[in-house]
C-alpha cells in the first residue's frame, strides 16, 4: 500500500512539474529557438492549388534579420516570370508591424494597411500577416492540454483588430517547435489549418521544410517547400530601399 | 446504449466535422539538403513579343525583345542590364497637301525604325541604413497614378518602339541619372536626381533636328538649350503613412515637349500689318516645378489626387495665341510691346498648374482608373497679365465675341477591364486617354497561358503624333486613326 501511495506521489508530482510550465513559457521557447540565428535565408517553393485541384507555383527567396528590438524580412519572387522582382517587406518593432510592396510593373512601393494585410497573399491561402508572422506577446497564450509528446494551447490576439480569433497550436516538447496550427475567423469557426510536416535541423535549429495550409472555408491549400537554407550569413541590410 | 453512443458519436461528427488537433506525420532530417534552385533563372529574365496594327490605309509591325539581367554583389550592390531590341515597320498611306498639278493625291511610304541598346544599365549601392546611391540609365517614374500623372510628365516618354501600354512605366523612356536616396526613417524616403542631359526618344529627337524630317513648313529648327545648360535636378520626399501615401516634388530643368510658338517677324508679308508677319517657332522651355500627390486606400478604392505648377525661368513661353489672329486682331499693341521687352521675341513667362484627382479600383472582376486632369496656363507677372486680359478683350470685341477665351482645359483618363478568372489572366477591357503612344480610345481582350505567354486583341481609335514624321514637303500623314491591333507577348 505504501508502495502504492509512494508511487501516486511521484506521479502527481512529475505531472505537476511538467504541468507547471505555463503556455507562455512554451511559446517563448518556441520564439527563442526559432529566432536562435538572427539572419536567416530561404528558397521556396509556393504550390497554389484551388478547390478545382488547379495548381501555380510561385518562386521565392525569403530573408530575416532579427535582432532584439526588430525583425525584418523580406521575400523576393523571382519565379514565374510575371511577378518576377515582386516583393515584400515586413518590419516588426516592439509588436508594430509594417507591410510594404513592391510592383515592378509599376515601379511603385506601397504600404499595406491592417486590412489589407489579412488579403491573400500573392493568391496563396497565406494572408500577408501569416507572412509577417507572429510574435510572443502579440497572443494571450493558454495551455489546453498536453500528452507525453505534445504540448496543446489556444493562443488568442490581443488585438481585436487581427484576421483571427484565436489559434490552436501543437508543440513538439522536446523540440519546442510549432507542428499544426487551426486558425479561426473572427465567428469563432475554423478557417485554415497549417500543417508543419517536414522539418530539417541546420545548425541546432529545426527549420520547416515543407508546410501545408489548407483553407476550410474556400477548399484548396497552398504548399510551401523550403528548397534551401542559409543561416549565420549576411543578408545585407533589409528596409524599403531593398524593395526595389 | 452502445448503438445510441456510437449513433451520436456518428452524428456530431458528421454535423459538426471539424480540424482536430491532432497530428498524423511529422519527419525529422539533419541531412544537407541539394541545391535545387536555379542561378540563371533568378538574374535572367526577358520577354519577346510582336504587334500587328492594320487599318485600310495602313499597317505597321512591331516586333520588340528584352533580355533582363539583375544580380546583388556582396548584399549591397544591385547591378541591373537590359537591353532591348525594336523594330517598328509602317507602311502608309499619305494624302496630298495642296492640290499641286503632276502629283497623285495619295502615295504610300514604308518606313522602318529600329532600335536597340542597353535600355536600362545601372548600379545601386546601398549604403547602409538610411542612405541608397544608384547612378546609370535608369527608368524613373513619379507620381501615385497609374495611368498619367502631372508631375510624371516632366519625364520623357518613348514613343518609336511602337509598344503601347496603359501602365506609365511601360512608355517612360530610360533617362541618365544619378539619384540619392535617404530614409530617416523606414517610412519615409527623400530622393534628389540628377540629370547630366535632356533625353528623348529617338522619333521625337529626328523631329526637333528637323533637318531632314519636314516638319515645319519654314523648315525651322526647335530651339534647343546649350549643351552645358541640359543639366536637370529634382528632389522628391515621400511619406508612406498607414491610410495614405503623401509626396511632394521639386523640378528644375527643361520641358519635356517643345511647343510650336508664334512669332512675329519684321516683314512685308503680312495682311494687315506691313511690318510683321508670323513665323513657326518650335521651342523648349524651362521651368521650375512643384508637385503634391496624396494616395488613399479604403477598401477596393484607393483615391489619388495630385497637383503640379511649373512657372518658365527660360526660353520663354509665348503670350497664349489664337495663331492669326493675332496678327489681324488689335492685340499686335500687346505683341509689339512684349517683343520690346524681350528681345523681339514673343515670348513671356508662363505658369502652367497641372491638376489630377481620380480613383482606382480593384475587386476580384473589376480593375477600373479613372482621372479627370485640369490643365490652366497663364502668364507670369501682373503688368503682363493685365496687358494681355486688355489685347483679349479688345480682340473680343474687335471680333464681337462676348467672352474672352478660358485659359484651361480639362481631360478625363478611363480604364476598365473585367476580368474572367481568380488570376485576373483573361480580361476584357475599355479605356480613353493618353496612354504611351498617342490619344486614344480602346477595347481589348487579353488572355495567358501558363503565366508567360500573353495574347490579345484590340480596336483602337487613336492619334499617333509619332506619324508626323512620315510626312514630307507635299503629302501629310494623317495621325488620327482607326486600328485594328493583334499582340502577343512571351516572357521567360
Amino acid at each position: 500500500m505504501k508502495n502504492i501511495v509512494k508511487s501516486m506521489t511521484i506521479v502527481a508530482m512529475i505531472t505537476t512539474l511538467s504541468w507547471s510550465i505555463t503556455a507562455k513559457e512554451v511559446m517563448k521557447k518556441v520564439y527563442t529557438k526559432a529566432d536562435r540565428h538572427k539572419t536567416q535565408k530561404f528558397d521556396v517553393k509556393m504550390n497554389i492549388v484551388n478547390k478545382a485541384g488547379e495548381y501555380k507555383y510561385r518562386f521565392f527567396t525569403n530573408k530575416k534579420q532579427i535582432k532584439k528590438s526588430e525583425r525584418k524580412g523580406l521575400i523576393r519572387f523571382y519565379k514565374p516570370t510575371n511577378i518576377k522582382n515582386s516583393s515584400l517587406l515586413t518590419i516588426s518593432k516592439k509588436g508594430n508591424k509594417n507591410q510594404w510592396i513592391y510592383l515592378p510593373a509599376f515601379k511603385s512601393i506601397k504600404r499595406l494597411n491592417t486590412k489589407e494585410r489579412s488579403k491573400s497573399f500573392m493568391g496563396s491561402d497565406f494572408s500577408y500577416i501569416d507572412i509577417a508572422g507572429r510574435e510572443l506577446n502579440d497572443d494571450k497564450h493558454k495551455m489546453l492540454k498536453q500528452d507525453s509528446k505534445y504540448y496543446y494551447i489556444q493562443s488568442k490576439p490581443k488585438n481585436k483588430k487581427d484576421s483571427y480569433s484565436k489559434m490552436e497550436l501543437i508543440v513538439d516538447k522536446k523540440k519546442f517547435i510549432v507542428l499544426k496550427i487551426i486558425f479561426y475567423d473572427k465567428k469563432g469557426k475554423q478557417l485554415k489549418t497549417l500543417d508543419n510536416k517536414k522539418f530539417k535541423l541546420i545548425k541546432g535549429s529545426y527549420f520547416a521544410v515543407l508546410s501545408i495550409m489548407k483553407n476550410l472555408k474556400y477548399g484548396g491549400n497552398t504548399k510551401l517547400e523550403v528548397n534551401e537554407i542559409e543561416v549565420g550569413k549576411s543578408v545585407g541590410y533589409i528596409g524599403i530601399k531593398s524593395l526595389k | 446504449m452502445y448503438r445510441i453512443v456510437f449513433a451520436f458519436i456518428f452524428c456530431s461528427i458528421v454535423l459538426f466535422a471539424k480540424e482536430s488537433l491532432s497530428i498524423n506525420s511529422v519527419e525529422f532530417s539533419d541531412k544537407k539538403s541539394k541545391q535545387t534552385s536555379n542561378y540563371l533563372e533568378k538574374v535572367f529574365s526577358g520577354e519577346i513579343g510582336v504587334s500587328y496594327s492594320t487599318n485600310d490605309t495602313s499597317n505597321r509591325v512591331a516586333y520588340f525583345g528584352t533580355l533582363r539581367y539583375e544580380d546583388l554583389f556582396y548584399n549591397f550592390i544591385k547591378a541591373k542590364l537590359e537591353y532591348r531590341y525594336t523594330n517598328l515597320n509602317i507602311k502608309k498611306e499619305l494624302s496630298l497637301r495642296v492640290d499641286t498639278p503632276g502629283l497623285p493625291n495619295t502615295k504610300t511610304v514604308e518606313k522602318s525604325f529600329t532600335t536597340s541598346g542597353f535600355r536600362e544599365a545601372y548600379l545601386d549601392f546601398d549604403l547602409g541604413r538610411y542612405v541608397s546611391f544608384s547612378i546609370g540609365r535608369q527608368v524613373i517614374v513619379w507620381g501615385q497614378f497609374e495611368i498619367l500623372s502631372p508631375i510624371d510628365m516632366l519625364l520623357p516618354y518613348e514613343y518609336s518602339t511602337g509598344i503601347s501600354s496603359i501602365s506609365k512605366v511601360q512608355n517612360r523612356l530610360p533617362q541618365n541619372s544619378a539619384i540619392l536616396n535617404i530614409f530617416p526613417s523606414s517610412n519615409f524616403k527623400i530622393a534628389g536626381y540628377y540629370f547630366p542631359k535632356i533625353e528623348r526618344d529617338e522619333m521625337v529627337q529626328e523631329i526637333f533636328d528637323a533637318g531632314e524630317v519636314y516638319y515645319d513648313i519654314n523648315q525651322k529648327k526647335i530651339e534647343q538649350p546649350d549643351k552645358d545648360e541640359e543639366y536637370r535636378i529634382a528632389m522628391r520626399a515621400t511619406y508612406f503613412a498607414d491610410n495614405f501615401t503623401f509626396g511632394i516634388t521639386y523640378y528644375d530643368g527643361w520641358e519635356n515637349f517643345f511647343t510650336e510658338y508664334e512669332y512675329l517677324e519684321p516683314s512685308s508679308r503680312n495682311r494687315l500689318h506691313d511690318d510683321l508677319t508670323i513665323v513657326d517657332y518650335p521651342m523648349v522651355s524651362k521651368v521650375i516645378a512643384t508637385g503634391i500627390e496624396l494616395s488613399v486606400p479604403i477598401n477596393k478604392w484607393t483615391w489619388k489626387l495630385e497637383a503640379t505648377q511649373t512657372k518658365s525661368t527660360k526660353g520663354f513661353d509665348p503670350v497664349r495665341l489664337n495663331d492669326y489672329d493675332i496678327a489681324v486682331g488689335e492685340e499686335k499693341d500687346f505683341l509689339d510691346w512684349v517683343m520690346k521687352k524681350n528681345d523681339g521675341k514673343n515670348f513671356v513667362p508662363m505658369w502652367k498648374t497641372w491638376l489630377s484627382a481620380g480613383f482606382d479600383y480593384s475587386s476580384k472582376k473589376w480593375q477600373t482608373n479613372f482621372l479627370l486632369l485640369f490643365v490652366d496656363e497663364n502668364i507670369i507677372g501682373k503688368e503682363n497679365e493685365n496687358r494681355m486680359r486688355q489685347s483679349w478683350e479688345i480682340q473680343a470685341s474687335y471680333y464681337n465675341e462676348s467672352e474672352v477665351q478660358n485659359s484651361w482645359y480639362y481631360l478625363p483618363f478611363v480604364h476598365t477591364a473585367r476580368y474572367f478568372d481568380k488570376d485576373k489572366h483573361t480580361a476584357l477591357g475599355f479605356g480613353y486617354g493618353i496612354y504611351g503612344d498617342g490619344f486614344k480610345v480602346f477595347t481589348y481582350f487579353k488572355d495567358v497561358i501558363k503565366d508567360d505567354f500573353t495574347y490579345g486583341i484590340s480596336l483602337e481609335m487613336l492619334d499617333l503624333p509619332s506619324d508626323m514624321q512620315l510626312s514630307d514637303e507635299y503629302y501629310e500623314s494623317s495621325t488620327t486613326q482607326g486600328l485594328f491591333r493583334l499582340f502577343g507577348l512571351y516572357k521567360f
